[in-house]
């Protein structure tokens, strides 16, 4: 990639990561994660869904960023089962032309069970139990840190293989 | 001995009676043999009500005449007593003697096919009167001679009582005229027999299940045993309903003979909800995208639809399940119009939609028949769907902050953006705002859903040109944000500049759809309204400095409309019936692009 440099494409899939970001606040909203498909056969799409809902008394921000169905207004922590991220390497979401959707949220209201691809930024083609964890930052200033979500399994199975008839 | 009875029977039974008797006539004997000469003059009977009698029924009688009183020694007894023509005794009981010239009594006529008469008797009896021989009398009836005198019978006709065994065809169609309906059976009367008898031409009468008279017409009584006829069967009749076909000979007295069978009339129904909709003036009203499962009466055990045939008015489809992986319409297909159920949906508002159902039977001895039924059904709709579009038309530069480490730089958006860039939290002005107008029928959700028909971004510069392309699809999630009570949805497009190239330029073309989807069960959500909208931006860099280099947008609310089953530009979605159909997500490919004349030339199209 040339209009970015090797060492700012490796920040840059790191901005996506919640793992580096150690500040959990009990913030103005909690993040519900959740998935219509916990278990997944190597190769296919993987969506989790993520509900926000604001247990603040102001409006809180909700807003999404769309590209490839990945939502990029969530940091992502999905990792294997040696725990080790799984972020596909040279994929940088901010240099993909994407969409951004305002939103806000009233108190004590939820967003609906949105929709994110994971599988775009992140390799879950290997058969493998993988744990996904989001957060998202409480305000426009990232130093007021953020909240994360519950963490939930996915599970990636093998294929199967064709049967005799098929062959 | 029944025929021996028969043979000798007038003459010998009431001898018979007479020995029975023997013991109790005994002290009366010497007077008879002294004086029954002496006994009055013989009752004789004038009438007996009612007349004539039917076979196997029971009446009460009255018999009046003169000396009908007991008399006194040596004429012990005035047995009344009827036999039949064809020697068979009828049962007579609770005789009870109200005067000199009147009777009553109860009799039971012994059941028969074949017009005969009845002899009502009554003589004296005495244990060694003599018989005469007996001559006839009034029809049939001998007349009994004793030496007690001469005592008339008073013959009563006895009619067959009618029985039917079967009715050919013996299924008819609600509402459908039948010629030449064969009525087998036995005890018919003909009018040949009627005039030689005086027993009445046998009557048909049908009654439909709710009592009503069926209408038949050309009644013809052939023979003892077969009728025919032409009827029409009732046209409002359940689904399946048995009529009561009688035979009786419509005597004006007593209890008709009547027999019946039981022809089933077929009829047509088509139910929704568990209730027959058949009321035309009164549709049920459904809305747009409820399920609608209608379904038949099940046909009579033996009884098999040759052919069963749907047709539904209106834009119905069978299926339509979007999701973000994709979204198709399933067509009703012929198969599915060819069962005795069908379920399906409504997708536009239909103020008066037409559902048919026919089915064909083949019957035996009326061919192939079939039968249908109708239902109108009210479609109610969203009132004045439409999108209120609010266009900012603010393609500009923006510069984001720096976020989670990552440093901040130049944006080209459509609308506005301040702050830090993904994945913290901007804010501004979105370039494009959608509001959802119009008022449901029902309870439901209303939301949005996006496709990205076409999004090519080209930098071009100092390197190697480079540049994304999105297939179309779905953006970002179905419904647009996961949101399916949305007041409103909004867009801004972003893209991140280069620090080396020199210019930028992104054209972006989507339609925004605004659906509905009812809380009825199994409902499926139906295209109300859609934007088709677009903008073409551009920015170039000049000293390290990007700034907007121009571009616009087009947008426009229209309805949506079944005839738009194909796009009319590549740049609009795949449709079917108005419905948009897509194949998952718009997922943009990015990379170095040398070739950048297609690129060029795509985006002059738009």
């Amino acid at each position: 990639m040339k209009k970015l440099g090797a060492l700012f494409l490796i920040c840059a899939a790191c901005a996506y990561s919640g793992s580096i970001f150690g500040q959990t606040t009990n913030g103005a909203f909690s993040i519900s994660l959740s998935t219509d498909k916990p278990t997944v056969t190597a190769g296919s799409n993987v969506d989790i869904r993520i509900k926000l809902t604001n247990t603040s008394d102001h409006v809180v921000d909700c807003a999404t960023a769309y590209v490839g169905g990945f939502d990029r207004r969530y940091l992502y922590d999905v990792l294997d089962e040696n725990g080790k991220s799984v972020l596909k390497p040279g994929i940088d979401p901010e240099r993909y032309p994407g969409g951004y959707q305002f939103c806000d949220l009233d108190p004590g209201t939820s967003t609906g069970n949105r929709g994110s691809r994971i599988s775009w930024l992140y390799d879950l083609t290997k058969p493998g139990i993988y744990t996904v964890q989001v957060s998202r930052f409480i305000g426009n200033d990232e130093k007021q840190g953020v909240v994360k979500s519950n963490t939930i399994t996915i599970t990636v199975v093998a294929p199967e293989p064709p049967s005799a008839e098929t062959k | 001995m029944r025929k021996l009875l028969g043979r000798f029977g007038m003459i010998a039974k009431p001898f018979l009676r007479a020995v029975i008797l023997l013991p109790l006539f005994i002290p009366a004997i010497s007077h008879a043999q002294s004086g029954w000469w002496n006994c009055p003059n013989p009752p004789t009977i004038s009438s007996v009500t009612p007349s004539p009698w039917v076979a196997g029924q029971t009446y009460n009688l009255v018999i009046t005449g003169t000396g009908l009183l007991t008399p006194t020694q040596p004429c012990n007894e005035i047995p009344f007593y009827v036999t039949l023509s064809n020697g068979e005794d009828a049962a007579l009981f609770n005789v009870s003697t109200l005067s000199a010239t009147e009777v009553t009594a109860t009799v039971t006529v012994p059941a028969g096919d074949s017009a005969q008469t009845a002899c009502v008797t009554v003589e004296y009896f005495s244990a060694d009167v003599v018989r005469k021989t007996a001559s006839p009398n009034r029809g049939t009836c001998p007349t009994v001679t004793t030496d007690f005198g001469t005592f008339v019978p008073f013959a009563v006709p006895v009619c067959p009582g009618p029985t039917i065994t079967s009715v050919t065809p013996s299924t008819w169609f609600a509402g459908k005229s039948y010629d030449n309906v064969k009525v087998i059976g036995t005890g018919f009367t003909t009018t040949a027999d009627s005039n030689r008898t005086g027993c009445p031409v046998t009557l048909i009468t049908i009654t439909a299940a709710d009592g009503s008279p069926v209408p038949i017409s050309s009644v013809t009584v052939d023979s003892k045993t077969k009728i025919t006829l032409s009827g029409v069967a009732p046209p409002t009749a359940d689904p399946t309903e048995t009529a009561t076909i009688t035979a009786s000979t419509a005597l004006s007295t007593g209890t008709p003979a009547t027999l019946t069978t039981q022809p089933q009339i077929l009829g047509n129904q088509i139910i929704f909800q568990n209730n027959p909709v058949n009321d035309p003036k009164s549709p049920p009203p459904v809305v747009v995208g409820q399920q609608i499962a209608l379904t038949t009466p099940a046909l009579p055990s033996g009884i098999t639809a040759t052919r069963t045939t749907w047709t539904v008015d209106g834009t119905r489809i069978a299926d339509y399940a979007p999701t973000t992986d994709g979204a198709s319409v399933t067509e009703l297909k012929d198969e599915d119009l060819k069962k005795s159920d069908i379920t399906f949906y409504w997708v536009y508002p239909e103020p008066s939609a037409t559902v048919t159902y026919e089915y064909c039977v083949d019957i035996p001895e009326a061919g192939n028949q079939c039968s249908t039924a109708n239902a109108t059904f009210e479609v109610d709709g969203y009132d004045s769907p439409s999108i209120n579009v609010v266009d900012n038309r603010s393609p500009s530069v923006d510069h984001l902050d720096a976020c989670n480490g990552v440093p901040g730089g130049p944006y080209l958006d459509f609308g506005v953006l301040h702050g830090p860039h993904t994945p913290c939290t901007a804010v501004g002005q979105p370039g494009i705002q959608f509001f959802p107008e119009g008022t449901p029928p029902g309870d439901g959700d209303t939301f949005f859903v996006q496709i990205v028909n076409s999004d090519i971004e080209h930098e071009t510069g100092r390197g190697t040109p480079y540049g994304c392309r999105a297939r179309p699809g779905i953006d970002g999630d179905y419904p647009y944000q996961g949101d399916f009570q949305p007041s409103s949805a909004v867009d801004a497009p972003e893209d991140a500049l280069p620090n080396d190239q020199n210019r930028a330029t992104r054209n972006f073309n989507a339609t925004m759809y605004l659906f509905w989807k009812s809380d009825t069960d199994d409902s499926i959500p139906v295209p109300l309204a859609y934007v088709p909208w677009k903008f073409e931006a551009g920015a170039h860099r000049i000293l390290g400095i990007w700034s907007p280099s121009g571009g616009g947008t087009d947008q426009g609310s229209q309805l949506a409309d079944p005839s738009q089953t194909n796009p009319r530009s590549p740049t609009e979605p795949q449709k079917t019936l108005g419905i948009p159909i897509w194949n998952g997500l718009a997922t943009p490919t990015c990379g170095p692009q040398p070739n950048s004349a297609e690129d060029s030339a795509t985006v002059e199209e738009l």
